[in-house]
């Protein structure tokens, strides 16, 4: 009976680690705002991952993916909170609610690939070229408010 | 553990009174003068909540929030941000904190195939979450959508109380 509850209390805490710690330290982590152009094997899994799916998927005109983690309630380098700036031809004609849809399932299904569960927190700026110019910066998260619920 | 200090800190979260199937608890609260209802069931971390009683506990009311926390207490800064939206437009509003129960959690994002926290809902259709809802509030879409369901926004009559102050002039 112990064994099986410690059994599985590792099992959950791997599971957790995972998304929390990732392996590398990388010049993402360091410069988040770093261009696109940049090699994806610079940053670390999780955003290297997402940074490949979404430009393979929505052949962005502009994109930018920023990891807020250090922001937030989780351990150093965690790549738990997320948010995507992207301006894609593949939104025209969708609604809000779709172009959320498209890049949520994009990212959930890169990560499924790579053997990782969805991140806690992704926030999405989707918006069409027309809707797009270039000096806009993406807006702001909220401040945490430490309600990392897991 | 977490969940465990935070139901002993906030004792008011567990009030009695069921009102969807023993899912949830209620606690009707006034801030200011918006009434909110909100719901926090006992942790329970059996199956998702089905389907059936998604859809109607996203009817209880005309818009009905999923977060994290209460309106009066959010627990993260993007539920917050909802919070602090519907309250700009004097919306009545049902929220269900997620926090509190496990199977509600997982139950709503299995409900929308969506996969943060909050969502929002209105006329039990399913909105969005935080990014959403603030360009909605930006563009003055949730105007529109909130008067389609009869809820006038604050900021709406607001701005036509000053139209008339400005023609009386």
């Amino acid at each position: 009976m112990l064994n099986f509850t410690l059994r599985r209390l590792t099992g959950v805490s791997l599971r957790n680690l995972n998304q929390l710690t990732p392996t590398i330290s990388s010049l993402g982590q360091i410069l988040p705002r770093a261009t696109m152009s940049q090699e994806a094997g610079q940053y670390p899994p999780i955003e290297s991952a997402m940074r490949k799916a979404l430009n393979t998927e929505l052949k962005p005109v502009f994109l930018e993916v920023i990891n807020e983690s250090p922001q937030h309630n989780v351990p150093k380098r965690s790549e738990s909170h997320f948010r995507v700036f992207v301006v894609s031809e593949k939104f025209n004609d969708l609604t809000l609610i779709k172009r959320h849809r498209l890049v949520n399932d994009t990212v959930k299904n890169a990560l499924k690939a790579a053997g990782f569960e969805f991140m806690h927190a992704l926030s999405i700026e989707a918006k069409t070229p027309k809707q797009w110019e270039p000096e806009q910066e993406p807006e702001k998260s909220p401040p945490c408010l430490g309600g990392h619920g897991k | 553990m977490n969940r465990i200090c935070q139901s002993l800190l906030r004792p008011s979260y567990r009030m009695p009174a069921a009102l969807t199937g023993g899912a949830s608890a209620s606690a009707t609260t006034t801030s200011g003068s918006i009434l909110c209802r909100f719901f926090a069931a006992d942790a329970a971390t059996g199956a998702a909540v089905d389907k059936a009683t998604m859809d109607k506990l996203v009817r209880t009311n005309k818009v009905v929030v999923f977060m994290k926390g209460n309106p009066q207490a959010p627990r993260c800064g993007f539920s917050n941000a909802v919070v602090q939206i519907m309250r700009m437009h004097g919306v009545q509003y049902d929220a269900h904190d997620v926090l509190q129960n496990e199977s509600l959690r997982q139950g709503v994002k299995d409900y929308t195939d969506w996969p943060t926290i909050p969502q929002v809902f209105i006329d039990g259709e399913f909105v969005g979450g935080c990014d959403i809802l603030l360009q909605m509030h930006q563009s003055g879409d949730l105007i529109e959508e909130l008067k389609k369901v009869g809820i006038v926004s604050e900021l709406l009559k607001a701005e036509e109380a000053k139209q008339q102050d400005d023609k009386a002039k």
